[in-house]
């Protein structure tokens, strides 16, 4: 008796964990861009001209997609993206279940691809350059 | 558009990509080039000095300063209190003129100088339309150069060897004054006056440059890696699911693999050889995957393919790991159900290098820990490995892969002929922790000689590097002291995991 009830026991913190994850975890999907380097820093400062980027914004549909807000374009200096993640903290999950999905709030983060310099060939550096 | 050189992140803790290492430091600063389009040897000498100028600040602050690639490792090999810099968009690439080769490599491989932040993706795209290719990779391709050769990073090219075997020369950072170019005297790839084209001195020592290869920062910042590169070949793959049996272990260890007459092999022996092993199948059977070298594309191969629409979430591993803590008997049920997943067939698929071994899926809380072995232990050390996951029921899965002897000083694959690495990998766990808590001392119990992967997870000390590397380690710190010849910047290129490992003296 005491094994079951043990066994119980643990399937249901099991159980619990499992679906606490999803929230603590936020509902994630992720796309990358195949064959790009990847490259991991943290989030970009407003206004900086950096060469990677990674940028973390909330948008918003609202009125079941006839109003969005938030940032659509993002600036990659020709670069490209290297990869796309959408994901729902719980209160948005939650906000979107009490308006019945009129107002639906998502995370979105995008990392801009690496700089691909074009080769050089390696030669005396010109007089005067060091 | 010419962007800042020097960025501060502004964070005070740095993580790695598994998130096995959470460090506080001074400052981690992103590293770029002046003028990322276009690669030119004036614009990688103006970030050699961008890189003295921050050696610089870091010793007069008393700081030590490191560099990190693409942060895989899940040892804390790269990490620092003082200053951390992120090196990834650092990826100027060159190629050498035949004119630039020292008399003794005339008519040798095609050379290409790579700038540290190159990435193994980016190299092989780099290569592909060049008609070359890497010798070998990791198994997925997001490392940096530096940092995959810094660590060891090895394949299963048990004819080859580690990332580190295809480097001819190290353009190394020394000193906030100096920097040198290191190649082997046994084995010089390029005239002397081109040591001067990035302002290095030239440095010939078989002995240096063996121990540099691999040390993982701390000979100063690798800033340059100058690679032979292989003519593009094809690489032709078969997996297979077959018994753990004295034929696969007599062909392990003698690195004869007629007696098993794999599918595909029509009398070749592998080039690639691995085994994947679930602990938990008492059938005793193993996942082989052999791979072939050749030339070109056979008609009726099949490319590879991309992947499975099917990958794990970003918290899988962290779940896992939660869950197999709490209810120990879901690790065999997971490792089966992994076991049956990558239970495929696959027969006659080919394609280059860097189409085989791409990008990695993998994120989140994993725990990888790897040794090398010798051929002829890799039984026992599987048995032991198998002992301690039933024991702790970390749900474990093993791999073997073969990887020719590196001449590395420190190079974890030094084992001769070939040595046979073994792979524990599984989410991160409590399980996990005590497996691999338990595992090194009972290698060691067993009188098997193991040697840690630098990258990956493991308990290094003074005695017990002693114990895999013996005079080795004497050699390497010899070579240390040489090159960086003051205590002031042997401290300067030291951290917590080398002064525990006794490597910072």
């Amino acid at each position: 008796m005491k094994t079951q009830r043990q066994l119980a026991h643990g399937l249901t913190i099991a159980t619990l964990a499992l679906f606490s994850f999803p929230a603590g975890g936020c509902l994630a999907y992720r796309a990358n861009a195949l064959g790009a380097a990847p490259i991991e820093e943290p989030m970009r400062v407003e206004g900086d001209t950096a060469l990677v980027v990674r940028e973390q914004v909330t948008i918003w549909s609202l009125a079941y997609g006839l109003v969005r807000k938030g940032r659509s374009r993002i600036e990659c200096d020709g670069q490209g993206l290297q990869e796309v993640n959408l994901t729902s903290p719980p209160h948005y999950t939650l906000l979107t279940i009490i308006t019945l999905g009129a107002v639906s709030p998502k995370r979105l983060r995008t990392k801009c691809a690496k700089a691909i310099p074009a080769g050089g060939v390696f030669a005396p550096p010109p007089s005067g350059a060091q | 558009m010419p962007v800042d050189t020097v960025r501060d992140t502004g964070q005070r803790r740095w993580q790695n990509w598994h998130q096995t290492v959470d460090q506080s430091l001074e400052r981690w600063l992103v590293v770029s080039n002046a003028d990322p389009h276009q690669s030119t040897i004036p614009g990688y000498n103006a970030t050699t000095r961008v890189l003295q100028d921050l050696m610089g600040q870091a010793r007069d602050k008393d700081l030590s300063i490191r560099a990190h690639g693409g942060t895989w490792s899940f040892s804390p090999i790269a990490a620092t209190e003082g200053i951390l810099l992120n090196t990834q968009p650092l990826n100027y690439r060159f190629r050498m003129g035949a004119e630039q080769f020292h008399p003794a490599n005339a008519g040798g491989a095609a050379l290409i100088f790579a700038q540290c932040g190159m990435a193994i993706v980016e190299l092989n795209r780099y290569l592909a339309p060049l008609g070359l290719a890497l010798q070998t990779c990791g198994a997925s391709n997001g490392q940096t150069i530096a940092g995959a050769i810094s660590t060891g990073t090895h394949g299963a090219a048990l004819r080859f060897g580690a990332m580190q075997d295809y480097v001819r020369a190290l353009h190394l950072i020394v000193s906030p004054e100096e920097s040198v170019w290191l190649e082997p005297a046994s084995r010089p790839a390029v005239r002397d006056e081109l040591a001067g084209f990035v302002n290095a001195r030239l440095i010939r020592d078989d002995e240096l440059f063996y121990a540099a290869l691999v040390s993982f920062g701390s000979f100063g910042l690798i800033h340059g890696v100058l690679l032979e590169a292989a003519p593009m070949y094809y690489l032709q793959s078969w997996r297979e699911t077959r018994a753990l049996d004295d034929t696969l272990w007599r062909a392990i260890a003698s690195l004869d693999f007629s007696a098993l007459t794999l599918q595909g092999a029509a009398g070749r022996q592998p080039d690639h050889f691995q085994v994947l092993i679930n602990p938990f199948d008492q059938s005793r059977q193993g996942i082989v995957t052999a791979m072939y070298r050749v030339p070109s594309r056979p008609p009726g191969s099949t490319p590879p393919k991309t992947g499975s629409e099917w990958t794990q979430g970003d918290s899988a591993f962290e779940a896992v790991g939660l869950i197999t803590d709490l209810l120990p008997d879901a690790s065999a049920l997971l490792a089966s159900l992994i076991d049956k997943l990558t239970r495929t067939t696959v027969a006659n698929v080919c394609g280059e290098p860097g189409q085989m071994f791409r990008d990695t899926t993998t994120r989140g809380k994993t725990a990888g820990a790897a040794v090398g072995v010798p051929l002829d232990r890799t039984r026992d050390a599987i048995e032991v490995a198998r002992t301690e996951i039933g024991r702790t029921r970390a749900p474990a899965l093993l791999a073997i892969r073969l990887v020719r002897s590196t001449k590395a000083t420190l190079g974890f694959t030094s084992f001769e002929p070939a040595t046979a690495v073994i792979d524990i990998d599984c989410p991160q766990s409590n399980r996990q922790r005590d497996l691999l808590h338990g595992l090194w001392p009972a290698l060691e119990q067993a009188g098997i000689p193991f040697r840690f992967h630098w990258g990956k997870l493991h308990e290094i000390d003074r005695d017990r590097l002693r114990r895999m590397y013996g005079d080795r380690v004497d050699r390497w710190l010899s070579a240390r002291r040489t090159l960086l010849p003051t205590p002031e910047l042997r401290r300067l290129f030291a951290n917590a995991y080398t002064d525990r490992a006794g490597l910072s003296d």
